[in-house]
């Protein structure tokens, strides 16, 4: 009976929601159309570095909080630390866009640096004694991001289990180890891995071994962490992880308790791939030159030392030593690749997820 | 005369007239807030435009997608059905020893985040990764829903109607679910709408159990795919299932609302011999709370015993109570001052804009933790900027996450308070508004402070929303146990697990306390 | 508290031509009433004669579809008028009581008084009317029905109304302590002064507890008056049969009689234009028909036992068939051959009868 003055009211809300998707409709295309890297590097080696930073970091707080502090004690700059998911965090910068609040997004891998970068949000660095520290192969070609640790791809074998372990992928093949691999199927660096054998080998070539690999009945395990401890305690002969799994360990539990050794595989094998944590300068940055100093910092013989020994990574500043026990990254001779490839992880999801691999 | 006033009544349980602008504008901008994350959706949605967009949902993959995670889905809210009405019939109505305690023990898996009970169950076999292993997860984590309204509202029930059922030659099991759980319908309902919308919206269990469900593809597609786009269009997706169970359970209720007949018990029945059901009761007992309570609780307290472990971080676990005490406090409070409008405006007047203001506040509901926090992203930068990243942002962000769950709790709790209450308070010489907060309201009280429990719970566990809006530097209970967790380091994780745990049961007990204490011992009327 | 309303000579409640209809079905066609000032007016009526909704649509709860109400010479709806409950000044006592679950006893009893010691004072008056002073820290579920309902009479009193409505407010009660709270809420309602209206289906208490009745039949009001004047002289053949017993007959009208099957019988009144020899219909009380030997004959037929008094079936010897109420020392067995006449007068509409 009062028809009226509902559709009155019904109209009074559609305005308002009209007038709402107007206002978002017209600052969306604005931000779209003014998208695009900075060209103009910053010299940080002049000015000085003041103020306060927001680090998007995808590695989380106490991994980090030491290297702030120390910056934070070395310049006086404060850091506000927003840890997360280094994917989350990419996607709130892309949805941020230039009104993001963030000065430096600090990634656990390339992929999403290179994504950021990919929608023209990352300012970019300067060569000299920031880009030119870390060998090519670690940084981005268009100088975006820089890498500021590696982690290498190893097999964690049980010496009593595999006393003659595979030296490439493709010996994991061998009806001898069905039934034996582990791996941990959400794991983002064994998804970077299957990234880069897309990469190396293409579509075909990688659906083929992944094929070959899942008919081997390899175990699922819900992290790293568990595929190495699997391995320790013989359930598995060999697990896909890591390298600085093992070190955790033994740092945890004495060397002389832990079993389980690396063996890291042949030169140019995919399943050698290096990975990297990485660091950017956000362009929409309003403190660049501390920002820039904050990744200029990360770089430094004491930061990249801290991640040496601490979390056992390799540092990617050359001439920095990695941790004693650890073979060199030259001496690796990983597979050769650029790492702003890896970014299309959610292909190899759809293409691990095709193969029986990620998902039940 | 009783036809009459039963008419009568009836046709005016809801005005249909246009509500009064004191209740109808506070609404609408509650709505509105609600609907925030459908204007990111459909923004991002369309950012390449129609055609795309369209080519994007009308794949296969789309619909397998919604066939796995409506199975999940569906079977998911049946099995709590059975285990949430059973759980409530034993407790309500079974002479099984030991009631008082399982009372409230059945409601305590509430307090259990589905990511922690998830994890728990995969470490100790990994093997039961997939439909079954999330579909354990998920019911254990979620039964509580039906179970907490089922057996308030067999606490309602008049004895009389199964005494008369067994004069009629009913044996006790078809009284139980013939006539007893029957009554109870329109509380599993709600319960099960609820338990629905978790399952497609929960990350943790699917994630860790890897089921390929819509949550696990949108997170996927934001984190791993950095393609917000097909994010949004998954979500919207995931929009039209919720738009689907809610029409649905909205056409369930209103057939129940039909047949309700009002008042309420005057005493209290006895409880019914198990006789020799009583084994088979207690294995059931035994079984569900040792799947979800027992078997994650043990779990992480065996964390701490993993690698002997670093010292307990107590000014670290402290400070994160208090953050997460004081942030879920804030969101429940905030929550509920939002719910008030919208519940009440739902419980008294029907027509279009009733419905669809109520409904506007549902949709978001089965959109995953990442897409709302994302959606507040945008809305923050863009219209809220001064406030990004800060408080009152991060409360706004949990209002939209949890409004449904207090929407709900408030209209059920005034529907509850007769309107005679409200006649007889204007006539007292009180305006209609008046009357709502002098009398609708207070007397709604234990079913809204229940809602605002539940707010307070969800928002003690939740991760996504808190990690990417919390102010820099909070650290919450889970934003700690998250930390931890990523590093795989279980030993530093435990105490936060536990403290989470702990401190997620006072609020489920309290929960428990305000929606079953209503029925007192003795039955409450004397005349 | 209403001595200003006792010396009001003008009705406090007019109702006039009210109609209301939900969806199809009409409720209310065309109500009249008259409630004079420090009345008990009782609205007797069916189930689902419409009495709850014209005593929501007094109180304000409801609109009518036409008609007007007017309160102490006010309207308050009706006629592009529309007050709100909260400005009327209508008491309401709903069935059941309907008190306020969260609030105890006082707090009901105060909710619609300003806070003051003036308040409290008039709370502990309204008690004390009510007889239930000691009981102002109960709450509402520790109290047996009749105290609720008299709490809601005392919440309903206390801002000092012009009007109480009361719904039904002893259908709830239980048959023993039913006429002990009804006396104890006419007496306070009396005490007060104030003016009431009550509705209710039951006969008995309508007619013992109310100073004046408005019978409510097919949405109207077909009579209003005293309790005693509604019995005696029932203004139509319906409102004679809803209230107690009785027998109706065709008759026609001789001089200062009407002849019917149970004799000559006395009419109170005659209908008009009804001249000798037009056919009239009589209603007769069963307990006016009584044993006389030389009456009109008739054999007894079976008996309905009530304790203080019976009613047996009497076939007439021209066949027709009445009941008589009877004193049980009275009562013949089946069988047993009687005399019966009319003592008193009787009720004769010009409607046609069953004759026609």
């Amino acid at each position: 009976m009062s028809h009226r003055p509902s559709a009155r009211a019904t109209a009074a809300v559609f305005a308002l929601l009209a007038a709402a998707l107007a206002a978002c409709g017209g600052s969306s295309s604005s931000e779209s159309s003014s998208a695009s890297a900075t060209a103009s590097t910053i010299d940080d080696a002049t000015a000085t570095p003041t103020g306060t930073i927001t680090v998007y970091s995808g590695r989380t707080e106490k991994l980090v909080k030491p290297v702030i502090d120390r910056f934070t004690a070395a310049t006086g700059v404060t850091v506000e630390l927003r840890a997360g998911d280094s994917g989350a965090l990419a996607a709130q910068i892309l949805t941020e866009g230039k009104a993001s609040p963030a000065d430096v997004f600090f990634s656990q891998d390339a992929g999403a640096l290179g994504a950021v970068a990919g929608a023209g949000l990352l300012r970019t660095l300067p060569a000299k004694g920031l880009l030119d520290v870390v060998d090519p192969a670690y940084r981005a070609t268009d100088g975006t991001w820089v890498g500021t640790s590696g982690r290498v791809r190893v097999l964690v074998v049980n010496p009593t289990l595999a006393p003659n372990p595979p030296k490439t992928i493709d010996d994991l093949l061998a009806p001898a180890w069905k039934g034996r691999l582990g791996y941990a199927p959400t794991n983002a660096s064994w998804q970077s891995f299957v990234t880069a054998l897309r990469v190396l080998r293409g579509e075909e070539g990688a659906k083929t071994w992944l094929t070959a690999f899942a008919a081997q009945q390899p175990k699922a395990y819900e992290k790293n962490g568990a595929v190495r401890d699997a391995v320790d305690k013989g359930e598995i002969a060999m697990g896909l992880v890591n390298h600085y799994y093992l070190y955790e360990k033994i740092a945890a539990e004495g060397a002389a308790k832990v079993v389980a050794k690396n063996v890291y595989l042949a030169p140019g094998d995919p399943g050698g791939l290096v990975n990297v944590a990485g660091a950017a300068v956000l362009a929409s940055s309003d403190n660049a030159v501390a920002a820039q100093t904050f990744v200029r910092f990360l770089l430094n013989e004491e930061s990249q030392s801290y991640f040496a020994t601490t979390t056992f990574e390799y540092p990617l500043r050359t001439g920095v030593p990695q941790a004693s026990d650890l073979p060199t990254l030259a001496s690796l001779r990983p597979p050769k690749i650029d790492l702003a490839d890896l970014e299309s992880i959610e292909k190899t999801q759809e293409l691990l997820t095709s193969v029986g691999l990620l998902t039940k | 005369m009783t036809t009459a006033v039963a008419t009568g009544s009836r046709a005016r349980r809801r005005r249909v007239e246009l509500p009064p602008w004191q209740l109808l504008g506070p609404t609408v901008v509650v709505a509105l807030v609600a609907l925030a994350p459908i204007w990111y959706l459909v923004d991002q949605a369309l950012d390449r435009g129609w055609g795309p967009a369209i080519e994007e949902v009308a794949q296969r993959r789309t619909v397998d997608l919604v066939v796995r995670s409506t199975a999940l889905a569906g079977f998911v809210t049946l099995a709590t059905v059975l285990v949430g009405a059973a759980a409530a019939w034993i407790v309500a109505r079974s002479d099984l020893p030991g009631r008082r305690v399982l009372r409230v023990a059945f409601a305590m898996p509430l307090a259990v985040p589905s990511y922690l009970s998830a994890f728990a169950w995969v470490s100790w076999d990994p093997s039961i990764a997939g439909f079954w292993g999330a579909a354990l997860v998920l019911v254990a984590t979620s039964y509580p829903y039906v179970y907490l309204p089922v057996v308030a509202a067999l606490g309602r029930i008049d004895p009389a109607q199964e005494e008369i059922a067994r004069s009629l030659g009913w044996g006790e099991g078809r009284i139980a679910v013939g006539l007893t759980l029957r009554q109870a319908r329109p509380a599993v309902l709600a319960g099960a709408l609820l338990v629905a919308q978790y399952a497609y919206m929960d990350f943790g269990a699917v994630a860790t159990m890897r089921y390929e469900a819509f949550t696990w593809v949108v997170y996927g597609a934001y984190r791993a795919g950095f393609n917000p786009t097909r994010a949004a269009l998954l979500s919207v997706v995931l929009v039209a299932v919720s738009i689907v169970l809610v029409t649905a359970e909205g056409i369930a209720r209103g057939r129940v609302d039909a047949s309700r007949v009002g008042g309420g018990a005057a005493r209290r029945g006895r409880p019914v011999r198990l006789g020799r059901a009583t084994g088979p009761a207690a294995v059931f007992v035994v079984v569900v709370l040792g799947v979800a309570l027992a078997f994650p609780v043990v779990s992480v307290v065996s964390w701490s015993l993993w690698r002997g472990g670093e010292a307990v971080a107590f000014g670290e676990v402290f400070s994160a109570l208090w953050a997460t005490v004081g942030v879920s406090a804030i969101a429940a409070l905030v929550t509920a001052v939002a719910a008030l409008p919208v519940g009440l405006l739902a419980a008294r007047y029907r027509g279009w804009i009733a419905r669809r203001l109520e409904q506007a506040t549902y949709v978001a509901h089965t959109l995953p933790g990442i897409v709302l926090a994302i959606s507040m992203v945008y809305v923050g930068v863009r219209l809220l900027r001064p406030v990004y990243q800060e408080l009152p942002l991060l409360a706004l962000a949990y209002v939209v996450a949890f409004l449904p769950l207090l929407v709900g709790s408030v209209r059920a709790a005034v529907e509850a308070v007769p309107e005679r209450l409200e006649d007889i308070a204007r006539s007292l010489g009180t305006s209609r508004s008046g009357a709502w907060w002098r009398v609708t309201l207070p007397a709604a009280r234990p079913g809204i402070a229940a809602g605002t429990a539940l707010v307070f719970l969800a928002t003690m566990k939740e991760l996504p929303i808190t990690l990417l809006l919390r102010p820099t530097g909070t650290e919450t209970l889970a934003t700690r146990l998250w930390g931890h967790t990523t590093l795989s380091d279980y030993s530093a994780a435990a105490p936060f697990a536990l403290t989470l745990l702990v401190v997620a049961a006072v609020p489920t007990a309290l929960l428990s306390g305000l929606l079953l204490v209503r029925g007192r011992e003795d039955g409450g009327h004397v005349g | 508290m209403s001595a200003e309303a006792t010396h009001d000579t003008a009705p406090v409640l007019e109702v006039r031509g009210l109609r209301k209809s939900f969806g199809d079905r009409r409720v209310l066609d065309g109500v009249d009433l008259v409630v004079p000032a420090g009345s008990i007016t009782a609205v007797l009526g069916p189930s689902g004669c419409g009495k709850t909704t014209l005593l929501r649509i007094v109180a304000g709860f409801e609109h009518p579809d036409a008609g007007t109400v007017t309160v102490r010479g006010v309207r308050v709806a009706g006629e592009g008028t529309d007050v709100p409950p909260e400005r009327r000044r209508v008491g309401v006592v709903p069935q059941e009581g309907a008190l306020f679950p969260h609030l105890d006893v006082r707090r009901n009893v105060g909710f619609g008084l300003p806070r003051g010691a003036a308040s409290t004072e008039r709370i502990r008056a309204c008690l004390e009317l009510v007889g239930l002073a000691d009981r102002a820290d109960a709450r509402p579920d520790q109290l047996s029905g009749g105290q609720q309902q008299r709490v809601a009479l005392a919440r309903a009193l206390a801002p000092n109304p012009s009007l109480v409505v009361l719904d039904e407010p002893f259908s709830a009660l239980d048959t023993a302590l039913r006429a002990k709270v009804r006396d104890e809420v006419v007496g306070a309602l009396r005490a007060a002064g104030a003016t009431a209206v009550f509705v209710t289906h039951d006969q008995e208490e309508a007619l013992s507890t109310a100073d004046r009745v408005g019978v409510l039949l097919n949405g109207r009001v077909a009579q209003c008056g005293e309790p005693i004047e509604l019995y005696r002289a029932p203004a139509s053949i319906e409102v004679a049969r809803f209230l107690g017993e009785a027998v109706v007959l065709p008759g026609e009208l001789d001089r200062d009689v009407v002849r019917c099957a149970l004799g000559a019988v006395v009419p109170g009144s005659v209908p008009p234009g009804a001249s000798s020899g037009s056919f009239l219909t009589v209603v007769v009380r069963p307990e006016q028909i009584v044993p006389s030997a030389d009456g009109v004959g008739a054999t007894a037929g079976e008996t309905t036992y009530f304790g203080h008094d019976g009613l047996v079936r009497l076939h007439l010897d021209d066949g027709t068939e009445v009941d008589a109420r009877w004193a049980p020392p009275l009562l013949p067995r089946p069988g047993d051959r009687v005399g019966v006449r009319v003592v008193g007068e009787v009720a004769v509409y010009a409607a046609p009868g069953p004759g026609r």
